[in-house]
């Protein structure tokens, strides 16, 4: 048995810190019989083990405030946001050897608009060429809506959709309809960028590799890029570019690709639509849960109704298409219509 | 209550993960949130900073969950991402969790009192006693007082031999114990 004579025990006598904690969490080899017996028979190492063994109990025992379902929901969804390199391992494989950047992953927003203009670049300058230059206009307005017309299982998210109050207005965008005569604050519908999983992606539902998402610029610096201090987080504090402890401990992160430089404004776009469809995922989930059980999404979109911010949701249920308003803050159904 | 996931194991929902499988990755992040959250919590000492280390954990995970290989418990690999993400958000803000304000009426001794203590002062009471200590100290002493992990995990997460966890423990946990039982102590510095 060690007596150590410390600041707080310099009393060789007595047991130290070390040797009590060893004791309380039985490690035998600090904390053989021989200390117990001692414990046993010394009222002042006995008292310092109950102090030592009440501070462990009030640590194991304080709460922890509780996380809202919301919260819990768009932390767990934001993450799977990120998993666009998840997918067979092969395929995981290449990714991760082909370095997609750290920065790429966390913005497909900008890495989805520039193949998506290389894809409007593949499939419009042979059109051109192939029926000369006054196709041009043509040639474009073929290329350009592929973003708007994706669609997935998990239904179109059409981005900020203005008056969510406008039934009218809102069956057009809802239903599909070009809204030929609709300038308002709705916004261009963003394809989506993968399953949600908040809107109930099946399990065994592998995540695209690289998933397009229209409303960002083509071409980008990821220096720019983390100057501007880019995250995926949730913004709770306007967290930074990311955590080197952390990421050095689960995943190898890959060096960027070089680029043209996008604006402060576009990081900003980019950050904005993704808290937009962080929140619509997430009250499709509880809508989902809720009175639109057993639905498919159509569409969703966010918006304000009667001041509030707020998102929409369209499911085909039994009865027909019915859309759903609901409090962004809280996913509370604030309003329903029929498509 | 049932745990997301039922009774699969965090094993076969890494590896099932792994190969794509993206309804496994949620149950396994779902399944872990809160504790993941209670150590950014404890080690941050701040809410909100702690909310930004749960998503920066989460998001290692999701994206480091391939060199996960299985020779540990998935939950002692999952700690480590989430007590480095603490560490590097506390780093990141440059500064040391502020103690809580502790209400007048605290009985001497608060929470380890082992008395009935209300919630509140109890979180107080440890969230002041812990924000006195380095993170260092912090991160040990939450490793095994609220995960449980062995010292051995302890060691694995943190990086440093098994005798410096030890030591860690028993400082943090007397610092806290002093701490507790004198708030206005001076506070504890690790030494290695």
């Amino acid at each position: 048995m060690t007596m150590n004579p410390t600041p707080e025990h310099p009393d060789p006598d007595h047991l130290d810190d070390g040797i009590l904690s060893a004791l309380l969490d039985g490690d035998p080899a600090e904390a053989g019989p021989e200390v117990a017996a001692h414990v046993a028979a010394c009222d002042r190492c006995a008292d310092r083990r109950a102090a030592l063994a009440a501070a462990r109990a009030a640590l194991a025992a304080a709460p922890v405030e509780p996380l809202d379902e919301l919260t819990r929901r768009r932390l767990v969804t934001e993450a799977l946001r990120t998993a666009t390199d998840l997918g067979p391992s092969p395929a995981r494989s290449r990714a991760g050897s082909s370095g997609g950047s750290r920065w790429a992953r966390r913005h497909p927003a900008f890495v989805g608009s520039a193949a998506a203009v290389v894809l409007a670049v593949l499939v419009g300058v042979p059109f051109v060429v192939g029926h000369g230059g006054s196709q041009a206009d043509k040639t474009l307005s073929a290329a350009a809506p592929a973003p708007d017309t994706a669609q997935d299982s998990a239904g179109r998210f059409y981005g900020d959709l203005g008056d969510l109050s406008d039934h009218d207005r809102l069956r057009l965008r809802l239903s599909g309809t070009p809204a030929a005569t609709d300038t308002g604050s709705g916004g261009t519908p963003l394809a989506e960028p993968g399953p949600s999983p908040a809107a109930g992606a099946a399990p065994g539902t592998p995540v695209p590799a690289l998933a397009p998402v229209a409303g960002g610029l083509a071409g980008s610096s990821p220096e720019a890029a983390r100057s501007s201090s880019p995250s995926t987080t949730l913004g709770f504090r306007g967290s930074g570019a990311g955590s080197s402890n952390a990421a050095k401990s689960a995943a190898p992160q890959a060096g960027p690709a070089n680029g043209a430089a996008p604006s402060a404004d576009a990081f900003a776009s980019d950050q904005a639509a993704t808290r937009d469809r962080t929140d619509a995922d997430a009250c499709v989930a509880a809508l989902l849960n809720g009175p639109a059980r057993g639905g498919r999404l159509t569409g969703s979109g966010t918006g304000t109704f009667r001041g509030r911010p707020a998102i929409v949701a369209a499911f085909e249920l039994s009865g027909g298409t019915v859309a759903f308003v609901a409090d962004r803050a809280g996913c509370a159904v604030l309003d329903r219509f029929s498509l | 209550m049932s745990r997301p996931g039922g009774d699969s194991s965090d094993e076969a929902l890494a590896a099932a993960a792994n190969a794509g499988d993206r309804g496994a990755l949620e149950v396994l992040l779902a399944r872990h949130l809160d504790r993941v959250h209670a150590i950014c919590r404890r080690v941050t000492g701040h809410p909100e900073d702690a909310l930004d280390a749960t998503q920066e954990a989460l998001i290692a995970v999701t994206r480091g969950l391939q060199r996960y290989d299985g020779r540990s418990r998935f939950t002692t690999w999952l700690y480590r991402v989430a007590t480095n993400a603490a560490l590097d958000e506390l780093r990141r803000r440059k500064r040391r969790p502020e103690p809580a304000e502790l209400s007048d009426d605290r009985a001497v001794g608060g929470a380890v009192g082992g008395g009935v203590e209300s919630v509140v002062a109890a979180r107080l009471d440890v969230d002041a006693a812990l924000a006195r200590l380095s993170p260092e100290f912090r991160a040990a002493v939450v490793l095994r007082d609220l995960c449980d992990l062995d010292y051995a995990e302890i060691a694995e997460v943190l990086d440093v031999p098994i005798g410096t966890v030890r030591s860690r423990i028993a400082r943090g946990r007397a610092a806290i114990a002093d701490q507790l039982r004198e708030p206005n102590a001076p506070p504890e510095r690790p030494t290695r």
